[in-house]
Parts: C-alpha cells; structure tokens; sequence
C-alpha cells in the first residue's frame, strides 16, 4: 500500500471512529443492580452492574460498626461490570460484622452514589445449622441441641441488660446478638487470632454482639460471664464518644461488680496482693492490664474494688454520673470527679488507705549510658576558618545525650593531624594485620 | 544544629582537609547478638525509603559523608573534612582515601556522585530525592526538566567532591546525614530488587548476611569507615507470636517497642519500669488542606479549623501516651535552640473568621470530607462539627491509593499524614512539604513570602536560627496550610547494659555506636 493509500484508510477511519464517537457517546448512566455474598473466612465479594461506559474513577465504600469512617476502595471496572473481593482470610473479619456498602462513581466534577446497602458477614462454616430465637432486645443463635442453654443465655442478656442500664442510667442503644458455639475450635474460630485460650465468652462491643462457648466453663461461670459481657455492651452505649475510651479498670470493673451486685472475692484478692507484692496505679491500668497471670487477676479485683468502694460511699448514681461524664468526653479524672464530687486522687487514696497501702509511684529509668565507640578520625572540618577548636587530633570523647559534641580540627593543626593520621594509620594497619593472622590461626 | 551560621569569613575552595585515616573504632567485637524487635523488613536500598522502620535499617547499612551522633549533631563520615565558599552555596568535602564498599571495592568520590543522581534520576522514581533539592539543578532534575549535568555535583578526582547549592543552607550537613544520600555500590540501579539480603554489598556499620526466617541478620562490617561496631551480630527480628512486652520480659529481645497503651502499666512495673524509656519524637501527624479549591484557598478558613480545636487537651484525651500535642510540624528531636513554637486554641476566634470568610453559618462551607488516613480524626471532627457548625463525612483508604489521590490531583479537602522528619533540620519538614512544588506539599500551598523565610532561616547564623525558624512557624500558623496534630511518642523496652542509644529516636539510632557495658 503507498503512503497516499495508508493517508486515505487512516482519515476513513478515524471519520467513522468520529461517526460512532458522536452518534453513540458511552457515558456512565448510573449503576445496575449491586449484590454482595460472605462466605466466612474466606471473602465478602461486592458486584455491580455499570450502565453506560466505565466512569472515570470508580470507588466502593465500606463501612463496619464503631466507626463513621468509610473506608474507599478504587476499583478497576471489568467492562460494564465491577467487583471487589475483601478477603478475609488474610484480613479477619468478626462475624455478624454489618458491613455498609455504597458504589461512587466520579465523571468530570460530578459524583454518583449508588444506594447504599448491607450485607452482615456471617459464621456459614460447614456443620453450623444455625437456628435462633428473639427475646426481647436479644436474638440468642445456636447450633446442635443447645437450644435450653441458648434460651438461658438469652433470659440472662435480659436481667443483664435491665442490671446494666439501671447502674449506668442509659438504655440499651439497641438489640444484641449472642452466639452459642458448641466446640472450642469453633468458638476460637468465630473469635480469630489473638484470642486468648481462656476466654469463655467475648462481647464486641461495637458489634452488639457476645460470643459464648458453651464448654468454657462451669454453667455458673457461664451465667455470670453472660452478665459481665453484655454489662459491657451497655457500657459501651453509655460512655460512647468521639474522644476517649473510657479507662479499662472501670469498664472491667463494673462488668465484673454487675455479675453478682458486689466485689465479692475480688475484694480479697486485693487484700491479699496489698500484703503481699502490691495493688497497681489506676493509671498503670487504664489503658491496657499488664502481663501475665497476676496482672490480669489483680487488675480486674482493683477496678471491682474500686467499683464498690464507689457505689458503697457515693450511691448507685455515681456511676451513672460518670457514665454521662464519659459520653459527654470527659477524660479519666474528669468523669471519676464528675461522679463523685471528690477528684481522681483523693478517690484513689481512699482506695488504698482501705487496703493500709501508698498510691504506687512510676519507676524511674535506669540511664543509658553515651556511646563508647569513637568515630572515625576527623580531617579538617573548616566551616570558615573562623572557630577555634583543639589541635589534638584525636577523635573528640562521645558526648553524653544532650551535650554538643566539641569540634576536631583547626587549620592549624593540619600537620599534627597529618602525623598523627600517619601513625593511627599505621596503628591501624597493624591492629587489622594481627586481628587477621589470629583469624588465619584460629581457623 | 545548623552549622552553616559558624561561616563567617568563608574559605575559598582548596584548603580542604586532607584525607586521613579510617581509623578510630574497635576492631575486635565484643559482647552478644544484639537482639532488635525492628519488625519485616522493608527496602534494603536508599532510594526507596518508605517509612520510619526503613530508615532506621538503611543507617545501618550505608554511609554518607557525614553522621549524626547522639546528639544529633553531624561528625564527618565518609568525607573527612569541607570547607564552604564564602557565599555559602559550594561545598568541597574531602573524601577519606581508603574507603571500600563492604565488598572490598573501593568507595571513591565518584560513587558519591553517582549515587546522588541516581536519588534524583526520575527514571529511579526514588521515593525521597527532594532531600537533595537544595543541590543547584536537583529540583529540574527530579521532575525531568533537567539534565544530569546540569546537577551540581562534581567528582574532580577520587578524594573530592563538589556540591554546589541554589541557595544556601545551614543544615547541608544533617542533609548529607539522611540514608536516602548514602553510597551505595555501582549494582543499584533503577530497580528497588538490585540489591538482596543474600548477596548484599553496602557501606555502613553492618551488613545484611541473609535472612533467617523472617529475622534479618546484620553482621558488622570490617570495612566500615569507622571500622566494625563492637556488636558483631544484630538480629533484626521480623515478626513474633505475641506481644513485645511478653518477648522482651522472657529476654527474646534486647530491643524493643512498646505501644503506649503498656507504657502506661510497664511505668510502674518493678522489672520493666527500669528498662522503659521514651525516645524524642522525630514523627509528627498533621492535618493538610487542599489550598488549591474552596473553601481552603482562604486562609481564614483554614485557620478557624486550626483554631477551633484544643490540641492540648484532645490530643492526650484520645491518645494518651502514644503522642503528645504539637505546636509545630517540627518535631521536638530537631528544634532549633530559642524555636519555641506554642499551641493555641480560640474557637471563638474560629467563628469570626469562618464568617469573615462569608461562612457565618458553617454548614454553608458544603459536606467537608476528611481523610483520615492513619490518624484517628474523630475528636478534631467532632469539635470542628460543634464549634463551627461543619458538616462532615470521614473517609479512609489504603496509604497507595491515597498517594494516588494527589498524583491524579483529585481534590482531598482535608487530609492526614504522619511524616519523620528527613535530615534533622527544621528545614525538612517546612520545605519538603510546604515549599512550592515540592514532592510532598499535598495540599499544593504556594506562598512566596513563606519561601523568603524559610530561605532566610537556611541562611542564618548559629545564633539566629531558632529565631529565623520561629519566624517561619509564625507564619505557617497564621496561613495555617496544615495544622500540626501530634508528636508520636516512642516506648522502648532496653536491656540492661546497652549503651550509646542516644535520645532513641527512631530513624537516629546507630546500632555502629551501640554496645554492651563492659
């Protein structure tokens, strides 16, 4: 073909690729029908259906309780069609997670939502034949013949509730979910990593949701650990805020101080531990338990201790004041203050006083020491001329943390540090020689 | 810090030092493995540095011409000395004659030279070569205006190497101290894969001898310029079942991280509170506006969102120990003697100014979206909403696709960014973030009068630059591009006799200076 031909086919084509550009412009024209589907542990898939050609950016948003957050993922369109797979097999995922989806798409400045809709994440593992009952704000699901446990458990989430919101004066923000496994191995599935063994039962909070192994403990444990989870929930609705979480002692400790209306032995646990090694601050406890067997044990009998102590000296009340404290984004002293009308300190010390011990103190720490190392010899540092430094040609002494180090060279003494470079050369070379042959021969 | 304010009565080139010796550190190792919770390691080359984690690795496995010390002052390295020229724009080091890669190779100016303009090759696409912007030619260069020769990098013979600057800069030193400048051997390439934990040739204080499990193992490098650290071994423990605090108690570290939340009970802890230390934060976390788009191209509007929120109370109410509230984008660990930047809240004010801007009612300003990305926004969002009556939509997304956001130029009203500092100078963060241009000014600001203080705060003597910097911070608070959040808070758990840890600012800390007592 010459060139006048390939000139004549090109401008053929592109006038009908203008034909077709003009007459039957694609353009995004919104979203067909969107679905989603689970399977647990292993993906959350999200389809969509694009009318029109692919939009120039192309977004999924997801949101999970506890957070108003979305979270954007970009998404390659497949034609007129577009998915995304979250997987959860890498990423866990808690199940009876209500995830909100929404399509976005964006064409020049112009933003189009697609309806914003749900799918709830559910435990579907082979053998779970799930089945459930509503009582009252509770849905208790089971499997297997447990159904007489399961409707205990859904009667104790009902007293538990109505103990809860009484003490903490709120109202349940909304129904709750508990879920009764019947093996470890699938409780500990349900709960992901990072699950401790002993754990019999856990609520997310944020879920409104309380997970329960029926062999996790005695039925009394079991009954009790209902309470104190769903305290929890009831809890969370009562000091949810933008600003802090609330300190973790009080949260436990009030969990723990509903399971039975008392402090109960935990009471001589810290009694015990006063005599013996010493109770925790309140501080050291607000925000995580320490390690460990003791840690744990004596940082749940402080914080029902100190429960107690509160509701015994202050009213029922108090707690409730501190719960609306919290909720309003009062930090750790202002809410305890905020409820009992005496500061954080003075409350602690009441606290100890009881137990004939000093508020514990933070442990300095040991200083570190400056490095030994020298550094590597200094030629002239001239940054002008005009600093008057050290002639000794030595590397300067490693300064302590926070003292200047002090400058290594001056012009003037270029040929003391060339003398001296020579013989740290020398030093040097006979250093690594008689490292080497002690090499040589240990080898 | 800044050392160009000692230059007088500048020197002409030529009364370089001469090259000395290599010399002065141990030979002989001494003591065991120095265990390190350093987490996966990431890039193994200088040109792609991602994060904080990276940074500290790569010190250890390369050198520059200068180091910082403890202190975080610079002492010479590979360059033995420099002299400045009069006007503070030329920089002649004199490169240490005997200087070998961990190979045996020889290490000579030249391998400077091309290691620096493979940073600022954009076919390299290096993840920070603006640390070297200040170079004459480097910005051009970087953005693919420019050609190589056009840098201003001379090698004119082995044991020199000329730097010329496009204006002059106090804190060249602690520039040519940040590991992204640091040599590596004629391998690299364009690619981040040239360089392997099995067959690794660096410059630094260790080298990487091969992965075990997920642990890197660094062993000391005899031909290191300041000659092997004492501490032959460094485990570089990638990941644990568990949590550090436990690992560390049942002695399977030596170093450690902790997260704040278990600094707050290892404080009191008879056994760990000893070894509990906190670092100088070197990170701060900042809010960025799109300064480019309404309704954040106008200043009064970005200082009222500045201005309605406490950080002195929000940042310790919702972070507790794991950061403190900033007053500056400049991280504690590298301010300046006299900088002394202050926080302030007046929402108040932050009302008369949103309706000096013509948003007397704030929810005229639109649904503001704020992406939150790696920063727990909800206590700034929640006061913005209450005090200035803001609607507000949050949003998050993978750290790449936000990155992607600003390379497309889509519009992110409100952002978030956790950031370490480069070099240790006030100069990194106000320049590579806010100066025009500049690769990591995400929120666009150009701002000439800014860019004639800063220049002058690069310029000033020793004694003049915690003012000149002062002078800087006045200004971005009352043009309020950003608004600092917090400083992160560091916790390490250390073993007892480690010694030469410094302030244990992460990305600073010398494992070629660190040893066991005794």
């Amino acid at each position: 073909m010459g060139r006048l031909m390939r000139w004549a086919v090109a401008v053929f084509a592109a006038i009908v690729v203008c034909l077709v550009g003009s007459g039957e412009t694609l353009a995004f024209d919104g979203f067909g029908e969107a679905t989603a589907d689970s399977t647990y542990d292993v993906e959350i898939r999200f389809d969509v259906d694009l009318e029109g050609a692919a939009p120039e950016r192309l977004e999924l948003l997801l949101r999970t309780p506890g957070s108003e957050s979305s979270f954007v993922v970009p998404i390659e369109p497949d034609g007129n069609v577009a998915s995304y797979v979250w997987d959860t097999s890498a990423d866990y995922v808690v199940p009876n997670t209500l995830v909100t989806y929404q399509w976005r798409a964006l064409v020049g400045d112009d933003v189009i939502l697609g309806p914003e809709e749900t799918i709830r994440y559910e435990d579907d593992r082979e053998g779970l034949d799930w089945q459930e009952v509503e009582l009252g704000e509770t849905t208790v699901h089971w499997y297997g013949d447990a159904e007489a446990q399961a409707r205990r458990f859904g009667e104790l989430t009902a007293i538990g509730v109505e103990q809860a919101e009484e003490l903490l004066g709120t109202q349940l923000a909304g129904p709750v979910d508990v879920f009764v496994y019947d093996t470890q191995d699938e409780f500990f599935g349900a709960l992901g990593p990072g699950a401790r063994e002993w754990t019999g039962a856990a609520a997310y909070s944020e879920l409104r949701t309380i997970f329960m192994w029926l062999r996790g403990g005695s039925p009394e444990y079991l009954e009790v650990a209902m309470v104190h989870e769903v305290t929890h929930i009831v809890f969370f609705d009562a000091t949810d805020n933008a600003f802090h979480e609330p300190a973790r002692w009080l949260n436990e400790g009030i969990a723990t101080w509903s399971e039975i209306g008392d402090a109960g032995e935990q009471r001589g646990i810290v009694g015990f531990e006063a005599s013996g090694g010493g109770l925790f601050s309140f501080e050291a406890i607000s925000a995580q338990f320490p390690i460990g067997e003791r840690g744990g044990t004596l940082s749940y009998a402080q914080g029902t201790t100190l429960v107690d102590l509160i509701i015994d000296r202050f009213g029922r009340e108090a707690i409730a004041r501190i719960a609306a404290a919290y909720r309003n984004g009062a930090s750790d002293a202002e809410a305890l203050e905020a409820g009992t009308g005496i500061t954080a300190d003075e409350l602690y010390a009441d606290f100890y006083d009881e137990f004939g011990v000093e508020a514990p103190e933070p442990i300095a720490a040991e200083p570190i020491g400056p490095s030994s190392v020298d550094r590597p010899t200094a030629g002239e540092v001239d940054e002008g001329g005009v600093e008057e430094v050290p002639a000794a040609p030595d590397p300067a002494p490693d300064p302590a943390p926070g003292e200047r180090p002090t400058p290594v060279a001056t012009d003037d003494a270029v040929p003391v540090i060339l003398a001296l470079a020579i013989a740290c050369i020398a030093a040097v070379a006979v250093a690594i020689w008689v490292v080497r042959r002690a090499a040589r021969l240990a080898g | 810090m800044p050392r160009l304010t000692r230059v007088a009565a500048l020197v002409a080139a030529g009364v370089i030092a001469l090259s000395t010796s290599t010399s002065g550190g141990p030979i002989l190792a001494a003591g065991p493995a120095l265990r390190y919770l350093g987490g996966p390691p990431g890039t193994l080359d200088p040109a792609f540095i991602g994060n904080a984690a990276d940074v500290q690795l790569l010190l250890q496995l390369y050198a520059g011409l200068t180091r910082l010390d403890e202190t975080g002052e610079p002492y010479p390295s590979l360059a033995s000395g420099w002299a400045v020229s009069p006007d503070g724009l030329r920089y002649e080091f004199a490169i240490r004659s005997d200087l070998e890669f961990s190979d045996g190779d020889p290490l000579v100016a030249e391998d400077i030279r091309r290691s620096w303009l493979r940073l600022l090759d954009p076919m390299t696409e290096a993840t920070a070569p603006d640390v070297l912007s200040v170079v004459e030619g480097a910005s051009e260069r970087i953005n693919g205006d420019g050609p190589e020769g056009d840098v201003g990098i001379q090698a004119p013979d082995d044991e020199t190497l000329v730097v010329t600057l496009r204006q002059p800069a106090s804190h060249f030193l602690e520039i040519v101290a940040t590991p992204a400048t640091f040599v590596v051997p004629d391998t690299a390439d364009a690619t981040p894969t040239w360089q392997t934990p099995d067959a690794f040739v660096g410059s630094g204080p260790y080298i990487v001898n091969g992965l075990d499990g997920t642990d890197l193992v660094l062993r000391a490098n005899p031909r290191y310029v300041a000659g092997a650290p004492p501490i032959d071994e460094i485990r570089w423990v990638g990941s644990i079942d568990g949590d550090s605090v436990s690992a560390f108690a049942d002695d399977q570290f030596d170093l450690a991280q902790v997260a704040g939340s278990d600094a707050t009970w290892i404080a009191y802890d008879a056994d760990l509170g000893p070894r509990l230390h906190v670092a100088e934060p070197l990170t701060i976390s900042y809010f960025g506006f799109d300064t480019t788009q309404p309704p954040f191209d106008d200043p009064r509007v970005r200082l009222a969102f500045a201005l309605a929120i406490d950080r002195e109370r929000l940042v310790p109410l919702s972070e507790g120990a794991e950061a403190q509230a900033a007053a500056s984008l400049v991280p504690p660990a590298i301010w300046p003697e006299g900088f002394s930047p202050e926080l302030e809240a007046d929402p108040d004010r932050a009302r008369e100014l949103l309706a000096e801007a013509g948003y007397a009612d704030g929810s005229e300003l639109g649904t503001i979206v704020v992406n939150g990305n790696g920063l727990f926004v909800d206590p700034a969002v929640a006061v913005w909403r209450e005090e200035l009556g803001v609607e507000i939509e949050i949003e998050t997304m993978e750290f790449g696709s936000f990155l992607d956001l600003f390379e497309t130029r889509r519009s992110v009203q409100i952002f978030t960014i956790n950031w370490i500092a480069d070099y240790a100078s006030p100069h990194a963060l106000y320049a590579l973030l806010l100066e025009p241009g500049a690769l990591s000014n995400y929120g666009d600001w150009r701002d000439d009068e800014f860019v004639e203080l800063l220049d002058a705060a690069a310029a000033a003597a020793e004694d003049e630059v915690g003012a000149a910097y002062d002078a800087v911070e006045e200004y971005v608070v009352g043009e309020a591009p950003v608004i600092p959040w917090s400083y992160g808070e560091t916790w390490w758990l250390v073993a007892d006799g480690l010694r030469g840890l410094g302030n244990l600012t992460i990305g600073l800390i010398d494992f070629g200076r660190v040893s066991w007592d005794g």
